[in-house]
């Protein structure tokens, strides 16, 4: 028993100064934000119509885009866990690329293709109408271009490494492949999902060069929490410090209430 | 068996290739016949059971279920295993987790097009078949090897299979358990027609109605248990039935071993390559050089002892390596021990010489 | 159209880093060559490339380095000590800030003006053919967004011409405006004739029949490691081949 805490408490003196420099390398910024907000007018400031309007933006594009990254990512998870077709490489770098993308190239990227005059923003728009730029679809688009590969990429390592067995067990049964995949595969890989989902929402909620790339920047209707962060940096320095403490404040909640949760229960 | 003139449950020609593996193997299963195909490791049981369940196409040959082809490349044939009418028992059970037990079972019946409450109906009824109802509610995490092993029979039985496939239904659990399952699958098989696949000896001799050995990727010998125990035709066979196996040549009433030794034979008419085998019961001990009219009698060494159900198995070592039954009282009054040296006999008229070529 | 004012925009940044660099490596190893940093609004681009060009031709040894970005955001690097030795800037209340801060003991001089143009894609869609077109709402209208020098001029015009624009998007700089326009997202904006004329072959441009400028200003900088080379320079820019090169570049005069 004394041995066993002895070894419990021991923390390798390397390991130690490395992960208190990570530590302080994540909450050093934090500090200096929280030192820098107004604290005295912040009720005032939190109440105006600008961050509520970016706020209500921010909660609905960011949920949208992660809800919108779950129904097409994790098909698309399942063909490049399950199926082997030509081109599967290719795609597979194709969808993580928005993660290395400048987020302001991907907004280029998509305003070239569904823009007003993209390639297929133009048939879109003279056919249906649908115009996404400068609207608060073509905010969820952006956000969803940049976040569904976190959903991807989640979703496809469980399905590579979740039991094939169950699968085929369920086949035998007399089960179509889509019931097989609906009843079985999903819910063996949920909390690799729910994980997905977060890291998404998380993604979309924090995007900002696609966003305003694409979707372009107005209040109350494409304009985000960090597009308007970003415009008042410029000119309203304390709104855009009481702004950065919102974002800070419910990113850190929802991480902190669903993090341990729904990493480690597997 | 009054099935001849329905089809047989199961009719396959088996023949796969991977790399240098070649599978050539086939099966018949007719009836309510339980046939359980027994093999070693690598002997190519798992291709057998990939084959059957549609995960690997077989490359020639074809596969009837029930009267129906499944499987048959000549006609480009191939049917998904969700058609075939298969109730496969996997060996790592593969329950659903996320499930309830009673969920796991009604799984089948659903998938089906059977409603929800009657699917759910029919598996608490064959639940109850097999003695487990208590477990309806639980979660598969929950439940022991034993029990959970019954709960993929009840899920595999539940949506009424032409044939029940179980591959090494008993490999995975305790010894326990194993006999009290071992009752519920010959009830269960009794029903409808079985093919059991196993390394275990035991279980196949409970089980089966005809033996098929695999060996290598081939049939080697296929009987009911009683003529496989009786004339094992591979060394295999005869050390998993616990019978003496040699290969000698015979000439004359004689036959000496390939390790050098030469024993005496009742058969006086055999001659050249012959396998030779002994019952182990047939194999006599002694503390001292018996005085018998046994004509095969030698000094050798006790490598171990074995309770072996009513009887005790005794190996023993140089010069040549035999195991013996003999009864706990011969063991207590010859105080058997592993290291001690003792005296064999084996009459010349146990020795059952058969020409190798079988 | 997007990405290249973004990359204009990183160079910037790196610019700020290799002029930082250059400058140490140029003071410890290389006293012939006097390098003169100089930090200019963005709109300020091209009429300064030509007339830095034109200054080391004739003060042999000089090196001027060019770094370009936001009013604001140069504004705020030179007040944490980037080693710029002049400073050009889009506004009046930008190089008010670095006064105040300290930075420069100079007057700082206004050396050209910008006014606002109607700009619409080439071809023009939307028929637009002045800034009442701003109110239509059936067209896509881009403007900066108030805060930014371009933005906060915008407004002032609009409000002296009695239009309320209906606004689709408020774009974060001047050149992101520019390229949508270019791009055809946008309709209808407002930028300065500065940009219009850079991007003369695709769009199409229109008086605001406002009479509204937005003064730039010049000032060395106390921490010019050559107080006298950052002077001549500033004064180069003020002189005719300054005025010229601004003039040619679509820059009214102060």
């Amino acid at each position: 028993m004394t041995t066993r805490r002895g070894t419990e408490e021991r923390i390798p003196l390397l390991l130690g100064v490395l992960a208190s420099l990570a530590i302080a390398l994540v909450a050093i910024p934090l500090v200096g934000l929280l030192v820098r907000v107004p604290w005295s007018n912040l009720g005032s400031l939190l109440t105006s119509d600008v961050v509520l309007d970016a706020l209500r933006l921010s909660l609905i594009s960011s949920i949208a885009a992660a809800a919108l990254s779950t129904v097409l990512g994790v098909p698309l998870a399942w063909l490049l866990a399950r199926r082997r077709f030509r081109g599967r490489r290719v795609v597979r770098a194709a969808v993580t690329l928005p993660m290395v993308l400048p987020p302001v190239v991907g907004g280029a990227a998509l305003l070239f293709a569904l823009g007003r005059r993209g390639v297929v923003g133009e048939p879109l728009d003279a056919i249906t109408g649908i115009v996404l730029p400068f609207s608060l679809a073509g905010v969820i688009v952006a956000n969803t271009f940049v976040a569904m590969p976190f959903l991807v990429l989640t979703v496809e390592g469980a399905l590579t490494n979740s039991d094939r067995g169950v699968e085929a067990a369920a086949a035998s049964l007399g089960a179509s492949p889509l019931r097989v995949f609906w009843k079985v595969t999903l819910p063996a890989i949920a909390p690799s999902l729910r994980a997905g989902m977060v890291l998404a929402w998380a993604r979309a909620l924090g995007e900002f060069g696609a966003t305003v790339t694409f979707a372009g920047n107005l209040q109350g209707r494409t304009q985000t929490l960090p597009l308007a962060v970003f415009v008042s940096l410029e000119n309203d320095r304390n709104a855009a410090l009481a702004m950065s403490l919102v974002m800070v404040a419910v990113s850190f909640a929802v991480l902190l209430g669903l993090r341990d949760r729904w990493w480690n229960n597997r | 068996m009054t099935a001849s003139a329905q089809p047989r449950q199961l009719d396959a020609r088996l023949r796969v290739s991977r790399g240098d593996f070649q599978l050539e193997v086939d099966l018949e299963v007719s009836g309510q016949q339980t046939v359980v195909l027994l093999g070693p490791n690598g002997a190519g049981k798992s291709t057998v059971v990939d084959a059957l369940a549609g995960v690997c196409p077989i490359d020639a040959g074809r596969i009837v279920v029930d009267g129906v082809v499944v499987d048959e490349p000549a006609t480009s044939t191939f049917v998904p295993v969700r058609q075939r009418g298969l109730g496969i028992v996997f060996q790592q059970y593969r329950l659903f987790e996320q499930m309830s037990v009673l969920d796991n079972v009604a799984f089948g019946p659903s998938a089906q097009g059977v409603r929800r409450a009657a699917a759910r109906r029919r598996a608490a009824e064959v639940l109850d078949l097999l003695g487990a109802t208590e477990l309806a509610s639980r979660s598969p995490r929950d439940l022991s090897g034993g029990q959970a092993q019954r709960v993929a029979i009840a899920r595999a039985l539940a949506v009424e299979p032409s044939l029940l496939v179980f591959d090494e239904p008993l490999a995975a659990l305790d010894v326990e358990v194993r006999a009290d399952l071992r009752r519920a699958l010959i009830d269960v098989s009794a029903g409808t027609g079985a093919l059991v696949i196993t390394h275990d000896p035991t279980e196949a001799f409970l089980l089966a109605d005809q033996i098929v050995v695999v060996e290598d990727g081939r049939v080697t010998q296929r009987g009911d248990s009683e003529a496989i125990r009786m004339h094992p035709a591979t060394p295999y066979v005869a050390a998993l039935t616990g019978t003496n196996l040699f290969r000698g040549t015979a000439h004359g009433g004689a036959v000496t071993l390939d390790g050098g030794l030469t024993l005496h034979a009742a058969d006086t008419h055999a001659a050249g390559p012959v396998v030779v085998t002994i019952d182990p019961v047939a194999v006599a001990l002694h503390q001292a050089e018996p005085n018998t009219s046994a004509r095969n009698t030698w000094s050798t060494e006790v490598v171990a002892v074995e309770a072996l159900g009513e009887r005790v198995r005794v190996v023993l070592g140089e010069p040549f390596e035999v195991v013996a039954d003999v009864t706990p009282g011969a063991v207590e009054a010859l105080d058997l021990r592993a290291g001690m040296t003792v005296w064999a006999s084996v009459k010349a008229t146990e020795l059952q010489v058969r020409p190798a070529t079988s | 159209m997007c990405t290249a004012q973004r990359i204009v925009r990183r160079t910037g940044a790196v610019g700020v880093v290799l002029g930082v660099l250059s400058a140490l490596v140029g003071c410890g190893t290389d006293s012939d060559s006097d390098t003169l940093i100089v930090f200019a609004a963005s709109s300020l681009v091209d009429a300064f490339a030509e007339i830095g060009a034109a200054f080391e031709e004739q003060n042999a040894g000089a090196d001027v380095m060019i770094t370009t970005g936001g009013s604001s955001a140069l504004r705020a690097q030179i007040i944490d000590g980037a080693p710029a030795a002049v400073f050009a800037s889009a506004n009046a209340s930008t190089m008010d800030a670095v006064v105040e801060a300290g930075d420069t003991a100079a007057q700082p001089e206004v050396f050209a003006r910008n006014r606002l143009e109607v700009v619409a894609p080439a071809g023009n869609a939307g028929g637009v053919s002045g800034l009442s077109d701003l109110a239509r709402s059936d067209l896509f209208v881009g403007l900066c967004a108030a805060g930014v020098p371009c933005g906060d001029l915008s407004r002032d015009v609009l409000g002296e011409a009695g239009v309320t624009p209906s606004v689709d998007t408020d774009e974060p700089d001047a050149r992101a405006l520019l390229s949508k326009i270019v791009d055809g997202e946008l309709d209808v904006g407002l930028v300065y004739a500065t940009d219009a004329a850079s991007a003369v072959d695709d769009v199409v441009a229109f008086a605001t029949g406002v009479d509204m400028t937005t003064p730039y200003l010049i000032a060395p900088l106390d921490g010019a490691a050559d107080p006298e080379l950052a002077a001549a320079f500033v004064d180069f820019v003020t002189g005719p081949v300054g005025r010229a090169v601004l003039s040619d570049k679509g820059f009214a005069a102060p």
